[in-house]
C-alpha cells in the first residue's frame, strides 16, 4: 500500500506586469492536497487536460519535489528518491524520447545498467520482455527509425525490466494498436504491485483495477 | 539463508530450487488454479528475496516462507473481496496423459477437484491450518507461528475443519453418486 | 468428561498423530463415535495423499530469472571491493568503474571517432609544421591546449543529449542521484579526452625539444575542465547543444585575443616553464564554476530531467 499525504505542488508563473495585478499569486498551485491511498492492482488517475496527472505521477517518482506533503510505503514513510524505491520502480513518461541512433537492445541494457541489473539477466529479461509487448522483431532496429507505438512499448518494456513493485505510467496505451494495448495490459498486472496509470478514458483492456481517481482542482475525488 | 541475505546469487537460486515445488503445491491447494498459484509462488519469492534483510538467522527458514505465503495469500483473498472477483474455474489443467491408466487419472482429477472446491470453501484460516498440517507437515507449532495465532486455535481450526471437510465431501459424494444412480439406496 | 471409545484399536493415536495432537488431546475424547474416528482420518489421508500437478521447469526458471532481476535491482551487482581496512587505489578504482559502468552505453559510436578524429588532426604538426591549414601557427603542443576544451565541450553536450527530453526523465527515475548521473558522465568524456590527449602530449614530449610531459598535461588540462564544467553549469539554462555553441565561441574568442591574455599563454608556449605558472589560473576558475554546479544542482537536475521550471500538466 501506498499512502499519499496532503502532497502539494505549485510552480512558477511570469509575474503579471499589467496595472492591478500587483498582487496576483507569482505561483500556479497545481496539486492542493492529494491523499490516497493506492493499494496493489490498477488505479486509473484521470482528470481534464493540464489538471496536473502528470505532475502527480512525476512527484511520486521522485522527478520533481513536492512543495508538501508526505508518502508511505508499507506504513514507513519514504522520500521517492530513496535508492530502494527507486529500485522497485517502474517509470513510463508522458513524451516518449529516445536516444533515436540506440537499438532497442542497446536502449534496454542501458536502462537496466541504469537500474544496476546483471549484465546477463538484463540481457535475457529484455529478450523476454520484448518477446511479450511483440518487439522481438526490432531488437536490433534503431529506435529512431522505428514506429511511434514501437518506441512506446520500448519505454514500457523498460519500466517492466527490473519486475517493479510500484508502476506509475504516464498515458501507457494512448498511440497503442488494439493487440499492442492487450499485451501490455496483461503485462501490468501481477499479485502484489501497485499500478498506477493515467488515462483520459478507461482502457478496453480487462485490467484488475483497484480504484479509479479523478484530478480536479488539485485535489483527488475516487470514482 | 545467510549467503541469501548477504545477497548470494547463487544462495537465492538453490533457496528457490528447495522450495519452489512447496510453494507451488500450497498456492495450488489453496486457489485451484495453476495460473494464479504460479502468480503467487512467483510474487513470494520475491517477497523472499526483497525481505531477506528482514531474515533474522536463528529461525528456521520453511515456516518463515510459509509465514510469507501465508501474508500473501491473505493479501490475495482482500483484493479479491474488494474487487467481487469471482473465483476462477477450478483447476484441473492440462490434457490427460493418453496412457493406459486413464480412467484412473480421471476418478484422481475428480477427487482432486472436489477437495480443491471443498477446501476453498473452507474459512481462508482453517484451509490454511489444514493445508499446512497435512499436506506439508507442518507442526501445530509452527502453523500457529505461520499464521500468527495460538496453538489451541491452530488444533481447534484443524480438527473442526477436518469435521467440516468431511462432512462437504461426503455430502457430495453422496449427490455425485445419488446423480449417477438415482434408484440405489445408501446406508 | 470423554466418552471412551469403541473405534478400532490404533485409529485414534493414527488420527492424532496426523492432527499432530498429543493421543490425550481434548478434542479426541468428544463426540467421536468409531464411525466419525475413521471418516476423519479417511479425510485427513485423502488430504495428505492430495498433491495437484507440480510446477513445469519452465516456471522455476521463469521464478528464478525474476528472483535473480529482484535480487540485482536491490543488492546490485556493485563490484566487489578487494577487502582491507585501508583505502587504496585499487579501492578506488573499483569504486570509480562501478560508478561509471552504467553510463557506458550513452556514448554510441559518433563520439569514439568524432574525438579521435578531432585530436589526431594535429597530428600533421607533429612532423614540424607550424600551421593548421593556414589558420594557426601552432606547434603541436598548442594544438592540444586548443583542441582539449573543443572535444571536452563536444563530449559533454554528446552526454547530456537527453537533457530536456523524456529520455531524460526516464533515466531520472533510476536509482541514481542526479550527481551520480552528471558525475557518471563526465567521467567518461574527461577520462577518454584526457586518455586521447596524455597519449599525444607523451609524443609529442617525446619528439619537442624543450617540452615536459607535466608542464603540457597542465597547460591541457586547465582550460579542459574548465570548458567542460562552463559547459554543463549553461546547460541548466540552454539546451546542450546550445551551451556548447556558447562555451565555444567563449573559447574560439579567448584564442583570438591570445596574445593579449597572458592567461592564454600556454596555448603559444605549451609545455614549457615559463608557460606553466599561467595554466594555474584555471584551478581557481574550475573551483568557482564547482561552486556554481553544486548551488544550481536543482536547477540542472530539473533540467536533466527534462522540466522546465514551470512545468506543469
Amino acid at each position: 500500500m501506498l499512502e499519499l499525504e496532503g502532497i502539494s505542488k505549485s510552480f512558477p508563473i511570469r509575474a503579471d506586469r499589467t496595472v492591478g495585478a500587483a498582487h496576483a499569486p507569482r505561483r500556479r498551485p497545481v496539486l492542493l492536497d492529494v491523499r490516497g491511498n493506492l493499494p496493489p492492482g490498477v488505479t486509473i488517475l484521470t482528470g481534464a487536460s493540464g489538471a496536473g496527472k502528470t505532475t502527480l505521477l512525476r512527484v511520486l517518482a521522485g522527478i520533481i519535489r513536492p512543495d508538501g506533503g508526505s508518502l508511505r510505503y508499507e506504513g514507513t514513510e519514504f522520500q521517492p528518491r530513496a535508492r530502494w524505491f527507486r529500485s522497485c520502480l517502474g517509470y513510463l513518461p508522458q513524451r516518449v524520447a529516445v536516444y533515436p541512433e540506440m537499438s532497442v537492445r542497446v536502449f534496454l541494457a542501458h536502462m537496466a545498467a541504469l537500474k544496476a541489473m546483471p549484465v546477463g539477466l538484463a540481457g535475457r529479461l529484455a529478450q523476454d520482455v520484448a518477446g511479450r509487448l511483440g518487439l522481438a522483431a526490432c531488437l536490433d532496429r534503431p529506435l529512431g527509425r522505428i514506429s511511434h507505438g514501437q518506441a512506446k512499448l520500448a519505454c514500457l518494456a523498460q519500466a517492466l525490466l527490473n519486475d517493479p513493485d510500484v508502476l506509475f505510467l504516464d498515458e501507457p496505451f494512448e498511440g497503442l494498436d488494439h493487440s499492442a494495448g492487450r499485451s501490455v495490459a496483461a503485462l501490468l498486472a501481477r499479485p502484489g504491485r501497485i499500478v498506477l496509470l493515467t488515462a483520459h478514458a478507461q482502457p478496453r483492456w480487462p485490467l484488475p483495477l483497484a480504484q479509479l481517481w479523478l484530478l480536479r482542482g488539485g485535489v483527488l475525488e475516487r470514482g | 539463508m545467510l549467503r541469501a541475505q548477504a545477497g548470494d546469487r547463487q544462495a537465492i537460486a538453490s533457496l528457490i530450487e528447495r522450495h519452489h515445488r512447496d510453494m507451488f503445491l500450497y498456492f495450488s491447494r489453496l486457489a485451484g488454479n495453476r495460473g494464479l498459484a504460479e502468480e503467487l509462488t512467483q510474487e513470494c519469492f520475491l517477497r523472499l528475496v526483497r525481505g531477506v534483510a528482514r531474515y533474522s538467522p536463528p529461525r528456521p527458514v520453511r515456516p518463515w516462507l510459509y509465514a510469507v505465503a501465508a501474508n500473501l495469500w491473505r493479501d490475495h483473498l482482500r483484493r479479491a473481496a474488494r474487487r467481487r472477483e469471482v473465483a476462477a474455474a477450478a483447476a484441473g489443467t492440462g490434457p490427460l496423459d493418453p496412457s493406459p491408466s486413464v480412467e484412473d487419472q480421471v476418478t484422481r482429477r475428480l477427487l482432486a477437484d472436489r477437495l480443491s472446491a471443498a477446501v476453498r470453501a473452507l474459512p481462508p484460516e482453517t484451509a490454511q491450518a489444514l493445508v499446512l498440517r497435512f499436506c506439508h507437515n507442518l507442526r501445530v507449532r509452527e502453523i500457529a507461528e505461520i499464521l500468527g495465532t495460538r496453538e489451541g486455535t491452530v488444533k481447534s481450526r484443524l480438527f473442526y475443519g477436518l469435521r467440516r471437510l468431511r462432512v462437504m465431501l461426503e455430502s457430495e459424494e453422496v449427490a455425485a453418486h445419488g446423480q449417477a444412480t438415482p434408484a440405489s439406496p445408501r446406508g | 468428561m470423554a466418552r471412551r471409545r469403541r473405534h478400532p484399536p490404533g485409529d485414534e493415536e493414527r488420527l492424532a498423530a496426523m492432527l499432530g495432537f498429543s493421543p490425550a488431546d481434548e478434542y479426541l475424547g468428544l463426540d467421536l463415535s468409531p464411525g466419525e474416528t475413521g471418516g476423519l482420518l479417511a479425510t485427513a489421508e485423502t488430504l495428505a495423499a492430495w498433491t495437484p500437478e507440480p510446477p513445469a521447469p519452465e516456471q522455476q526458471k521463469r521464478l528464478l530469472a525474476a528472483a535473480m532481476a529482484a535480487a540485482g535491482a536491490l543488492a546490485a551487482p556493485r563490484l566487489t571491493r578487494p577487502r582491507g581496512d585501508l583505502w587504496t587505489v585499487a579501492d578506488g578504482l573499483w569504486a570509480v568503474l562501478d560508478a561509471v559502468r552504467p553510463h557506458v552505453h550513452v556514448f554510441r559510436a559518433p563520439f569514439w571517432l568524432a574525438t579521435l578524429v578531432a585530436v589526431a588532426a594535429g597530428l600533421p604538426l607533429l612532423a614540424g609544421s607550424r600551421s593548421l591549414g593556414g589558420w594557426l601557427d601552432l606547434d603541436f603542443a598548442g594544438f592540444l591546449v586548443l583542441m582539449a576544451p573543443v572535444v571536452a565541450v563536444g563530449g559533454t553536450a554528446y552526454a547530456f543529449r537527453s537533457c530536456g527530453s523524456g529520455m531524460a526523465e526516464l533515466e531520472m527515475t533510476a536509482p541514481l542521484t542526479p550527481w551520480q548521473l552528471i558525475a557518471g558522465r563526465l567521467a567518461w568524456v574527461l577520462a577518454y579526452d584526457s586518455l586521447l590527449l596524455g597519449l599525444c602530449s607523451v609524443a609529442a614530449a617525446a619528439t619537442g625539444p624543450g617540452l615536459a610531459l607535466g608542464y603540457l598535461v597542465a597547460a591541457w588540462l586547465g582550460p579542459m575542465l574548465a570548458l567542460a564544467l562552463a559547459d554543463l553549469l549553461l546547460t541548466s539554462i540552454l539546451q546542450p547543444w546550445a551551451a556548447a555553441g556558447a562555451c565555444l565561441g567563449l573559447w574560439a574568442g579567448a584564442v583570438a585575443c591570445a596574445d593579449r591574455l597572458p592567461w592564454m599563454a600556454p596555448l603559444a608556449a605549451a609545455g614549457t616553464a615559463g608557460a606553466f605558472g599561467s595554466a594555474w589560473v584555471f584551478a581557481p576558475v574550475c573551483a568557482a564554476l564547482l561552486a556554481a554546479l553544486a548551488l544550481s544542482g536543482q536547477r540542472l537536475a530539473a533540467r536533466l530531467a527534462g522540466l522546465a521550471p514551470q512545468a506543469g500538466g
